[in-house]
Formats: C-alpha cells, structure tokens, sequence
C-alpha cells in the first residue's frame, strides 16, 4: 500500500512541473491555444534518460515533491487557456484571483512560521492530525462553495480526501495542499493582481 | 428565458448538490469510521540495571572494516542479550556520492564484530526512490513492536537539504524493506536530519529527536508510529540548537541536552518537558561546554550519564560525566579519548541488558567501541 501511495505522489511530481513548464511556454511564446501539445512536449521530455535517472527524477530530487493543488491548479490553466485562448483566467474564473490570493496568505503564514519560529507553536505539526484539519478544510471548502468560489471548493475537498486517505503518502496536509514553488508563484501572481491597476481589476467583477 | 435560468439558478445550485454528495463519504468516515481518542503520551522508561555486578575492565574496539577510508556517526541497538546492532555511514570522505549506510553485528559474549555490510547505497536509492540525491548519512536505529527501523538522511547537496528516511527490518536486519520517505517540513521536505537515539512511549510509538538546519537550528521531536508521523513538537527555537538528547525520567517528565552552535563561549543547551515532550521550557545553558559536537547520553539511578567533548573548541577530547538530578551538578566520570591532533565526536551511548554499556564513537574517521559494566561506571562517581 506505502509503495502505492510513493507512486501516486511519484506521477503527480513527475508530471506537474513540466505542466507548468508547458503553461510558461505558451504564455511566452504566446500561443495559449497550444497549451496542452507544448505540456505534452515537456512531459515526453522529462522522461528523456538522463544517466541513472530520467529528467523529471532528477527534477524531483531538487525541487521536491509538489502538491495536489499545483496539479489541479496546472490542470484547470491548461483547460482554460486551450478551450478559450483569447480571454484572461480572471474573466474565465473571478474566483481563480481569490483562491490564489488564499494560497498566498497560507504560504506566508507557514512558511514565516517555519522559518523563523518565534514560539514553540509549530503550524506544520498542525497539519500532521487528518480529523481536526480535515474538519477545517471542510468547512473552509462548504463556504467557498456557498460563496461560488468552485475552483477553491472542488480543490480543498481533493485535498480533505488525499489527506484523510493519505493518497500521496506525505501524512502532512500541508505537503498535500501547498509547496514552495506554488507559494512563489500565486505571491507573484498576487502582487501583479494588486498593483496591475484597474483593468485586471474590472476583469474580474 | 429558460437559458437564462439554467445558467444563473439551476448550474449553481447543481455544483453545489455535486459538491455535497462529495463531501457525503469523507463526513461519513469522520464522524462514524474515524478513530478520534487522542494519542496518549506517556513514555515507556529504560530499565536501571542492578548494581551487583563486579567491576570489569572496559574493552575498547574499532569496528573493523577498513576498505572504507571515511567512516562516522554510529548507532546502537541492542537486539537480543547477546547480540548489538550497529549503522554508521562510511565512504572516500563524508560527503561523497559512494557513502554507504553500514550495519554490523557485535557478540557481546565473544566480543567480536561479524557479517559488517552496506545496507543502503545511493544507488539503492536511486532505484527504490525514482529521487535525485547526492549522497546519504547519519543513520539512527529504533526497534517497535520487534520490527527494526533505521532512519537515516538523504541529501540533493549540503546537508542542510537533508530529508528523513526510513526502511524496516522483521528479521534482526538481515532483509529491509524499500525506503520510505518521512515529510518533516514545508519547504522542499528538507532540513531535517537526525542524530540521537529515540525514545519510546507506553503504546508502542517513538520519539524520535531530530533538527532543522537550514538558517536556523531548531530541534523537534518527531512522535512516530510505525512509518507515520503522527504528531512533532519543537523541542527549541532559538535557532542555534540541534542534535537533541532525550532522556525521560518519568511517564510525563523528559530533560533535553543539545548541541550548541550559538555564539561562544558555547554551552550545552537544556530543555524539559513535563507532558512527555508535546511542550517544551524555553532551552537554558548548563555548565558544560560544548564545541559545537554531538553529545550522548542515558539516566541512571537519579543521574544523567553522557558522553561528551567537555571543551569550548574542538573535538580532541571525549568524556563521561554524570549530571545529579538531586543536586544539579556535574561530574566528570573517565576520559575516553584524548589526543592533541585527534578527532573524537558522535557519542551513542546505550545501555545493555544486563548490566553494561556500549559506547560508539567516531574516531579519526572510524568507528571505535568501548564496551563496560555499571559497577565501572558507577565507582568512579563515588
């Protein structure tokens, strides 16, 4: 069952960051219609051998594991952007801003926390409990879909379920929910949204 | 008109009826199938041997397996009266890709070392973790419910970005299973690393003491049940500790020692916990000096033995010493080693059932033994 679960978080690693790298070409190259075939282009690349390893092995060792919302989050660009080209992930989804908006405010918190510890409270080891933290997604998840942030909800009950049945095997909901590269990412992505003035802005209501 | 309604009444109120169905199997297995009592953390304390046996003459040993030129960190397990397990890492120096996770075998009747062999390699590793690393190191050994666990680190480069590992063993170490990766942080699930031996709980679970390197050094105790971490606590926080020592007293009551690597002069950090390590005292200075190194240690009849560099700078020096828990005071018991140009450091100090002690340390780059009896021990202090 432990190697099972090693080779659901194996796949998913394997596979999200040459997602993104996909998404990033198509954003630079500007062909956004073209997602999905650049996303493909890179997945086949990762599996290139490379020496003892393939690409994305290697890729894995230096920056980790990523998690379940980095995938969903891959996935939900890689559709939009194939099924409409022409229109801003904001006018697609006015929630997508929120829920990034939520991930970086919980990056910050966890990561300044660990960092720099200023008291014996630890909120990783929170994330170590399934029935308390799961309660809490939950019920995070239920106001998310009461305030029709379905991206939000949809993504926080996948993480409640790989969680509760440690799917991916990490055993820490945080490693589930949030990695360093996607906190880097909707920060950035955040900051842009706040100071990009009012055309982002009118986008989204 | 029927469109319009469609998309702005029935599409919400659909998602959300698909949202709750889903929610219906998790709320289920939280609220009727989840087992929801809380952990009970009580330690199981070490027996105290007897103090009717003779005094012997320590027997000090190097491990010999001399093939490998860099050898460092050992960890011991005592798996039947006779019979103590040994892992410590070796390769061509401490941080090079051929490092080789070792495990040996010492008759404590015989004493002799046999069937010395690598258990995990790099190239192992790679094989069973689909992972980049760059090389392993400081393996530390657990027993639970008869089933051996060995914990050591791998690393993608410094040993800073160390992460924890873990394989088991159901035949006193003669076959392992694959390794198993343990999340112990957010960021990149590096930083971890371990040191000293674990503790063990009432219910079967370890605590295991372990540190973050990265910018701060911080000691936690991780409480792990099998493969899982089930809950960690921090131990420090004042970003210049590492290497905890945990020694219980009682079901509730724990003191930690820690390495030091603030500001000099250094002394040995103290921490102590009374609810059998979920909260932690604001860590305190000893009297002890500490250079920066490892420290050992176990409790005995109202002390603390522990094994130790007793110096501000370097590691030319190793000692024992006794700390009273009546009287708070310190007391150096015997010096080990003591060389000008010598290396000493990484005590991993146990006790034996019955009556003795076995201590590995690294030496100048190999593993040395020193194998004695509590009456030794104990009429040096008195």
């Amino acid at each position: 069952m432990v190697r099972t679960k090693m080779d659901i978080a194996r796949i998913i690693s394997d596979i999200t960051p040459f997602l993104w790298l996909g998404i990033a070409t198509a954003v630079i190259l500007r062909k956004r219609q073209a997602t999905i075939i650049f996303c493909i282009a890179w997945i086949i690349i990762g599996f290139i051998p490379a020496g003892e390893l393939s690409v994305s092995e290697i890729l894995r060792g230096v920056i980790g594991d990523l998690s379940l919302t980095s995938l969903i989050l891959a996935i939900f660009i890689v559709i939009k952007y194939t099924s409409c080209p022409k229109k801003r992930l904001a006018q697609h989804h006015p929630s997508f801003n929120i829920t990034l908006l939520i991930i970086t405010v919980s990056s910050i918190l966890l990561y300044s926390n660990y960092a720099t510890p200023w008291s014996s409270f630890d909120l990783y080891a929170t994330g170590y409990s399934t029935y308390l933290s799961v309660l809490f997604i939950l019920a995070i998840a239920l106001i998310a879909c009461i305030m029709q942030n379905y991206l939000l909800a949809f993504t926080l009950l996948a993480i409640s379920y790989c969680h509760y049945f440690n799917l991916l095997g990490f055993g820490n909901l945080w490693n589930t929910a949030l990695d360093i590269w996607l906190g880097i990412g909707s920060f950035t992505y955040s900051l842009y949204w706040c100071f990009s003035g009012r055309k982002t802005r009118s986008l989204t209501q | 008109m029927l469109l319009k309604f469609i998309s702005k009444i029935a599409r919400p109120l659909l998602i959300r009826g698909i949202f709750l169905l889903a929610c219906l199997p998790l709320l289920y297995c939280l609220l009727f199938l989840h087992d929801n009592s809380p952990n009970s953390w009580r330690f199981k304390l070490a027996e105290s041997p007897s103090s009717q046996t003779l005094p012997a003459k320590p027997i000090s040993q190097t491990i010999p397996y001399p093939q490998i030129k860099f050898q460092h960190a050992v960890s011991l397990l005592q798996l039947t009266p006779n019979d103590v397990l040994a892992t410590w890492y070796a390769g061509s120096t401490e941080h090079n890709a051929d490092t080789q996770i070792m495990l040996g075998h010492y008759n404590i009747s015989l004493h002799k070392w046999h069937d010395i062999h690598p258990v995990m390699s790099r190239k192992i590793f790679l094989k069973q973790q689909h992972r980049y690393i760059h090389t392993l190191g400081n393996p530390v050994l657990s027993q639970q419910d008869r089933r051996i666990y060995l914990y050591f680190v791998s690393t993608f480069g410094g040993w800073s970005a160390s992460s924890l590992q873990v394989i088991s063993s159901s035949d006193e170490g003669k076959h392992w299973s694959n390794a198993h990766t343990l999340m112990t942080s957010p960021l990149l699930n590096i930083s971890t690393l371990i040191k000293t031996g674990a503790v063990h709980y009432q219910d079967g679970s370890i605590g295991l003491p372990a540190y973050h390197e990265l910018g701060n050094k911080n000691a936690l105790l991780l409480h792990i049940h099998h493969n899982a971490i089930t809950e960690s606590s921090r131990i420090s926080w004042n970003g210049h500790t590492l290497q905890p020592l945990v020694i219980p007293l009682s079901d509730k009551t724990a003191i930690a020692f820690m390495r030091n690597s603030g500001q000099k002069p250094r002394y040995i950090q103290m921490s102590i916990t009374h609810d059998a390590g979920r909260t932690w005292s604001p860590t305190t200075n000893t009297s002890m000096p500490n250079p920066d190194a490892a420290i050992s240690g176990l409790y005995l009849h109202h002390h603390i033995v522990i094994a130790f560099n007793p110096l501000h700078e370097g590691r030319q020096k190793l000692v024992i010493a006794t700390y009273s828990l009546n009287t708070n005071r310190w007391k150096l018991i015997n010096t080990i080693a003591n060389k000008k140009q010598g290396n000493f450091s990484y005590p991993y100090l146990i006790s034996l059932m019955p009556n003795k002690y076995m201590l590995g340390y690294s030496s100048n780059q190999k593993i040395k033994t020193l194998l004695f009896n509590n009456r030794w021990l104990e009429q040096k202090w008195t």
